[in-house]
């Protein structure tokens, strides 16, 4: 049996090339690409990353109420400036007026009350001194004089009590007028109002409440978080850029304000996960220098803050 | 003399085609076995090349393979980031769980968490549109794993999958390469993929970078190592550990076994039936000797016999090997495979070699025939 | 042919082999003294197993003689190295076999061509020349063919073409007529004697064939290891009386 011509040597060499071409292109590619949207990026040399939130250079603060109550008005809206002592929101005083007004009632009474005292004692005092005009023992018995000094006495005391009862009932009209105007909230700082999830009509309960946030907005600072094992790299005053979530290619100059004291377990910044705390940090606190820098408070932050060489870079 | 050569072993048709067929055959065994074996161990690195824009791999010392990891602490990316080098770093979030369909099929999964910002580690897609991940409970499913928790269907944007509490939507098939696991890989937002971490206390599965094009790269993983106690590696080494992870399992031995006797068939095979041929043309050597033709020339002649047995077994079992790869890759789990050029490459050589082998062993018989037996008739 | 004309091609003297070792030793040539002629067909004849074969193996420099001396065309085989005494064949032999011992899977003109592409002649004037041998032998219309269908006598023609191809200065012919009918050996004995038989060429002819004893100028007896006579014949007037 001979092979004739060359249709096996042929077909051998078609199934070569076929091979050798298949294999070629089937070969994985193990080529890098660039992330679809850029990663931040350290714009030094040497760096300690970190995460952080932006926050109102006064911090946040919450507007509490000393009373409890409906609230009857609201005066501002989120975003809007408020000075020290702007009004912010005013609770339901009818309560209060009617206290007022019976306070004012009190005070009234009590007023008359010195009126009615004042003329007792008049009218004692004319007794007393027609008896001690009398000298003459026969007209006037001695037990009667005395009788007529002692009930002067008691309506004098009677007069300092009516007047007393006067300061009181002012007192507590006093205090009263106190509580319509605490029933108006007002802004303890130059600041702005950055969240007011208050509603007329709803229930303030005096003590802590989130729901009217307030700060200095001008200027924003940035709460960074930095593991304890970098805090040997870091100095003070150095310097530092942010970028926003997602923004990666915005650089936000920052300035070194300062460092919080206190070394504290880490906060969870990227979800509502499980995640056990293991991880102390260092707060560093950084002034956002641009006025219009694209962020907003709360924000989450990537930031770099330029560092000291490791030992054994150096 | 070449030519002749040629024709003599082209006469012989049967032992032509045994020959032929046999190194075939072992071209074919040991490339399909062992591509199968570099295939099957090269997924255990799926999920690593998958991750195709960073070169930096950081993790847990305790961590050996991709799929047996031990989380990091949350604020380990921020310290990559602060590594000279280290163009870019963020977290991969990995999670294990159950998923459940609305059929009621349930599989163990792993869920991907791909950064939101970056979009590090965005799969491409075969169905559909990878942006869809960035949805709430939006995530889209691997080939293999989709025709594992869907059985027979065709995908339909909207087919949901229950993970803990949750209803995930699936928007798309990705082209994640299969894993070594076999289990279905989702991809989800970074977000989502925290949210449904229950098992680990810990979310930052690992971190992964990139390195400055022009930076020492061992530098840096060392540097990295010496400083945090982390293992840091660049992917080809961690695709290396995890390949290494399941190869000390024992898995190859199967293949090597097969392999060995795919070799083994070839040499047996072909030295026995180049024996056989020259035995039974030993008249015709003889001839030749007698008519002068050289040692060096029918040394030349042999080594032209096997060069063509080898040309065109290889042809036909290599081609074989690269059919089979290709219909089976056909199949969900199995598309990963293909034949590196490195085991094509190598299994070829050794075929050639002990065909070559073979054909010395043959030349030495014809080396001893004896050009006097010529006037024996 | 006459002494001034005829040179030794072929000289053998005190030529001794023996095979095997100890009880089983067999000596074949016991002191052959021998010698063959250009321009001469030198016939070797003798019944089997008398060493015929054996002493062609030992001229042709297949063998090495125990003792004794071979020199052809005054060269001294045994003098020359095995790659030399190899090239030397290759040169200046010419041999046709018993069995013909074609290579079943080359054609006709192939087979012949074989000498010349084995000294490294280009194959397709190598396949030429032993064409225009072939034709010259009769056999023209057959070079494409392939040995199995070829009749015995058409294959020892070519055997014969492909011992003349190279224009060798010796011959050897194993029984060639042996495996053949006689008229094909007498045609083939024909052809050797008008082709091969040329002044500058020597002939050897081992055969036990006596119908084509005719065709030889010498023949020398051998029995038993021994040539016992050697007979000088005049054929020239039959030669040309023949048919070819």
């Amino acid at each position: 049996m001979k092979i004739k011509g060359l249709i096996l040597p042929l077909v051998a060499a078609g199934c070569l090339v076929y091979a050798v071409v298949s294999i070629a292109q089937t070969q994985p590619t193990r080529e890098l690409t660039h992330p679809p949207s850029s990663p931040p990026r350290s714009t030094f040399e040497n760096t300690v990353a970190a995460v952080g939130l932006v926050e109102p250079s006064s911090e946040a603060i919450t507007i509490g109420s000393h009373l409890s109550g409906i609230v009857d008005s609201v005066l501002v809206k989120a975003g809007d400036p408020a000075p020290k002592g702007t009004p912010l929101f005013t609770l339901d005083v009818r309560a209060l007026k009617a206290q007022r007004s019976v306070a004012a009632a009190q005070v009234s009474q009590a007023t008359a009350q010195v009126s009615v005292a004042r003329e007792s004692l008049t009218q004692a005092r004319r007794r007393l001194d027609s008896a001690n005009a009398l000298n003459d023992p026969r007209a006037i018995a001695n037990e009667e004089r005395a009788d007529r000094a002692s009930e002067v006495s008691k309506l004098e005391a009677s007069l300092a009590s009516a007047q007393a009862s006067v300061e009181l009932a002012k007192a507590e009209l006093g205090a009263v007028e106190t509580d319509l105007e605490r029933a108006t909230v007002t802004s303890p700082i130059d600041g702005r109002v950055l969240q007011v999830r208050l509603r007329a009509g709803e229930f303030i309960d005096g003590g802590a409440d989130s729901r009217l946030i307030l700060g200095r907005t001008d200027p924003l600072h940035v709460r960074a978080d930095v593991d304890e094992f970098e805090i040997p790299r870091l100095k003070p005053g150095s310097r530092a850029t942010a970028s926003p979530r997602g923004n990666a290619g915005v650089h936000i100059d920052l300035e070194f304000v300062r460092f919080e004291p206190l070394v504290i377990p880490k906060r969870s910044l990227t979800g509502d996960s499980t995640e056990r705390v293991d991880t102390r940090v260092l707060q560093a606190i950084y002034r956002i220098v641009p006025a219009d820098a694209p962020v907003f408070i709360g924000q989450q932050m990537d930031i770099f803050i330029e560092a000291s060489p490791r030992q054994s870079e150096s | 003399m070449i030519p002749i050569a040629i024709s003599m072993l082209r006469h012989d048709g049967p032992k032509f085609m045994a020959l032929v067929l046999a190194v075939a055959l072992a071209a074919f065994l040991t490339q399909n076995q062992a591509s199968i074996l570099s295939a099957f161990l090269g997924m255990t690195g799926s999920q690593i090349r998958d991750v195709r824009e960073a070169n930096l791999w950081v993790m847990e010392p305790d961590t050996e393979c991709f799929d047996q990891a031990k989380p990091l602490k949350q604020t380990a990316v921020q310290t990559i980031r602060g590594f000279s080098g280290v163009e870019w770093a963020v977290p991969v979030v990995k999670v294990d769980t159950n998923a459940r369909t609305e059929a009621g099929k349930l599989s163990t999964v792993t869920l991907l968490g791909v950064p939101e910002d970056s979009r590090v580690g965005e799969p491409r897609m075969k169905l559909g549109d990878a942006s869809a991940i960035y949805r709430r409970d939006g995530a889209v499913i691997d080939p293999g794993g989709f025709s594992l928790l869907f059985p027979g269907q065709t995908f339909k944007s909207g087919m949901k999958v229950r993970i803990h509490d949750e209803w995930l939507t699936l928007h798309g098939i990705s082209d994640a390469a299969p894993p070594f696991t076999g289990f279905p890989v989702m991809h989800v937002s970074q977000t989502t993929a925290m949210r449904l971490n229950r098992a680990e206390a810990r979310a930052t599965t690992f971190v992964v970078g990139r390195m400055l094009p022009n930076a020492d790269q061992q530098a840096i993983t060392a540097s990295i190592r010496r400083e945090t106690g982390w293992k840091a590696m660049t992917r080809t080494e961690f695709e290396n550990a995890s390949y290494d992870y399941y190869a000390a399992q024992g898995v190859p031995n199967l293949f090597y076994i097969t392999i060995a006797i795919g070799f083994v068939v070839g040499i047996a095979f072909t030295g026995q039936t180049f024996l056989m041929f020259v035995k039974e043309n030993a008249r015709a050597f003889t001839t030749l000797k007698v008519l002068g033709v050289t040692h060096g020339q029918l040394g030349r002649m042999m080594a032209a016999q096997a060069g063509l047995v080898v040309f065109m077994g290889l042809g036909i079992g290599t081609a074989l090997a690269v059919g089979v790869t290709e219909a089976a890759k056909l199949m969900p789990f199995l598309r990963a495979l293909y034949i590196p050029w490195e085991v094509a490459l190598a299994c070829g050589g050794v075929i050639a070699a002990v065909t070559f082998l073979a054909a010395g062993f043959a030349f030495n018989k014809v080396l001893k025939l004896q050009p006097a037996d010529v006037f024996r008739s | 042919m006459n002494a001034e004309t005829t040179t030794n091609a072929v000289h053998c003297s005190a030529i001794r082999k023996s095979f095997g070792s100890g009880e089983t030793r067999t000596e074949v040539l016991r002191g052959i003294d021998f010698t063959a002629s250009q321009g001469e067909m030198t016939f070797l004849v003798g019944p089997s197993g008398c060493g015929k074969t054996t002493l062609i193996s030992i001229i042709a420099g297949l063998l090495t003689a125990d003792e004794g001396h071979v020199s052809l065309f005054g060269e001294d085989l045994s003098a020359l190295s095995p790659r030399e005494q190899i090239l030397f064949r290759r040169r200046n032999l010419g041999f046709v076999f018993q069995q013909y011992n074609l290579l079943p899977s080359l054609t006709a003109a192939e087979n012949a061509a074989v000498p010349l592409l084995a000294a490294g002649m280009n194959r397709k004037t190598a396949v030429a020349r032993a064409s225009e041998m072939l034709d010259q032998l009769g056999l023209g219309h057959r070079v494409s063919a392939m040995p199995r269908v070829l009749s015995g006598g058409q294959q020892q023609r070519v055997a014969l073409a492909r011992a003349l191809v190279h224009d060798p200065r010796l011959i050897v012919c194993d029984e060639p007529t042996a495996a053949l009918d006689h008229k094909s050996g007498e045609s083939v004995m024909n052809l050797l004697a008008t082709s091969a038989v040329h002044p500058d060429r020597a002939v050897l002819v081992v055969t036990h064939d006596n119908r084509v004893f005719h065709f030889a100028h010498q023949i020398a007896h051998m029995d038993d290891g021994v040539i016992t006579h050697v007979d000088q014949q005049a054929l020239n007037s039959r030669l040309q009386s023949s048919p070819s």
